[in-house]
């Protein structure tokens, strides 16, 4: 990975917490309705969902810093494609080039036959 | 007598240098044929297993929400769900990844048929037709028959000339652009186990510390296959639902290595084709191998 150091910094450490908190949710939670009721548990809930989007929006992040690293790679692969089928026509064309030829000459023979030469 | 002694020998070069030509360039358009369809089976593997990692993500919502649904507090009801979200890899990223790994396959698919296509024996058959086509116009004096077979001899080398050229001049081009294939596969690889190490750890933790009034003991005893009393009951399934997890992500992980493991061998048999004597058994050697780690990916999954 092309890693930005802070960035991986911060990605670890929001991995840490969020392990944290999945392997301490049942007593966070059990915590929280007792000293606030419902609304205390959605709190800790919506807590922890925001930390799991501040970790895949660095996930998500990477992935677009990574494709911009090869920016042109599509288009070089559907180049290379091309080039590769356009010499494909071009072997080809030899042997249509010499059909063509081939049925000029079977027109030309048939003209010579229909006028007695 | 000395003309035909020329001509003798003259016919006798052609063929020779028919033979010795045709041994090499058959050489190089059968690895072109054999790296072609190999580099597809890469670029279809390695497409397939961005999908696998995307798909992986239902998986991860499905089991995200029950366990939220589990460690909540029996006091609070069940009628309003935690809030789940989607943890979703951007889509089009995602996307982009398995277009270029199919156009990849695709541009393999093309260098096969630009090796195993016979357009020597195409051409000079239409050399040879086009040459009974004189002959048979009376008024035309036939063209001497060695020198109609020379012709389609001669057309037929330059076009394999020119394939054996072409696949060569291919193979450098895909060589370089494998080579970036490869390292954008490498840059992602840690993403990759970023994702499956947090879709693992959401689940498995909390199920862990799932409180034990949560299991129905009858029900799990329909899904737990191990022996044991009731009262292990619990710990048992827990311990088998990570191990059902962790069995899925290793073979993900194992799909990512072999692709990888591929990409390099890919790279290495294009890097021996461009060289000025390539070595045929080493390249063979690298193909193979690629057939062997798809192979087993292909029984793996």
């Amino acid at each position: 990975m092309n890693n930005d150091p802070k960035k991986d910094a911060v990605l670890e450490e929001i991995g840490e917490a969020l392990n944290a908190y999945e392997s301490n949710s049942v007593d966070l939670i059990n915590r929280a309705f007792q000293e606030g009721g419902p609304q205390a548990v959605k709190a800790v809930e919506a807590e922890y969902t925001a930390l799991q989007h501040a970790y895949y929006d660095l996930l998500n992040r990477q992935l677009v810093t990574n494709s911009a690293t090869y920016p042109n790679l599509m288009d070089q692969t559907i180049d290379a494609t091309n080039q590769i089928k356009n010499s494909i026509s071009g072997l080809e064309k030899v042997a249509n080039v010499f059909k063509a030829m081939k049925q000029t000459v079977d027109l030309v023979g048939r003209v010579l036959v229909l006028f007695g030469v | 007598m000395s003309q035909t002694i020329k001509r003798s020998i003259s016919a006798l070069l052609i063929a020779g240098l028919l033979i010795l030509s045709g041994c090499d360039e058959g050489a190089v358009r059968k690895l072109g044929a054999k790296i072609g369809s190999r580099g597809q089976d890469v670029g279809t593997a390695a497409a397939k297993v961005i999908a696998e990692l995307d798909e992986f993500e239902q998986v991860d919502y499905e089991q995200r929400l029950r366990v939220g649904i589990l460690v909540r507090p029996p006091a609070m009801g069940t009628e309003d769900l935690p809030i789940v979200d989607h943890n979703k890899l951007e889509q089009d990223q995602i996307t982009q990844r398995e277009k270029l790994y199919k156009q990849l396959a695709k541009a393999y698919a093309a260098l096969q048929t630009l090796s195993e296509t016979a357009f020597a024996d195409q051409s000079a058959a239409a050399v040879t037709e086009l040459n009974n086509s004189i002959n048979n116009i009376k008024a035309v004096p036939n063209i001497p028959v060695g020198v109609s077979s020379a012709l389609s001899g001669l057309t037929g080398l330059i076009v394999d000339r020119k394939q054996a050229k072409d696949i060569r001049k291919y193979s450098l081009t895909l060589a370089n652009l494998i080579k970036a294939h490869r390292a954008l596969w490498e840059s992602d690889r840690q993403i990759w186990d970023n994702y499956l190490a947090r879709i693992r750890s959401a689940y498995i933790d909390q199920l862990n510390k799932t409180e034990a009034d949560r299991f129905d003991l009858q029900q799990l005893r329909k899904i737990v296959t191990y022996p044991y009393a009731d009262s292990y009951l619990i710990n048992t399934y827990k311990a088998q639902e990570a191990a059902r997890l962790d069995s899925r992500i290793t073979e993900i992980k194992e799909h990512l290595d072999a692709v990888d493991e591929a990409f390099s061998q890919l790279e290495k048999a294009h890097k021996e084709l461009t060289e000025e004597k390539p070595s045929y058994d080493d390249i063979v050697s690298s193909l193979d191998r690629i057939v062997t780690i798809l192979g087993e990916l292909k029984t793996n999954s």
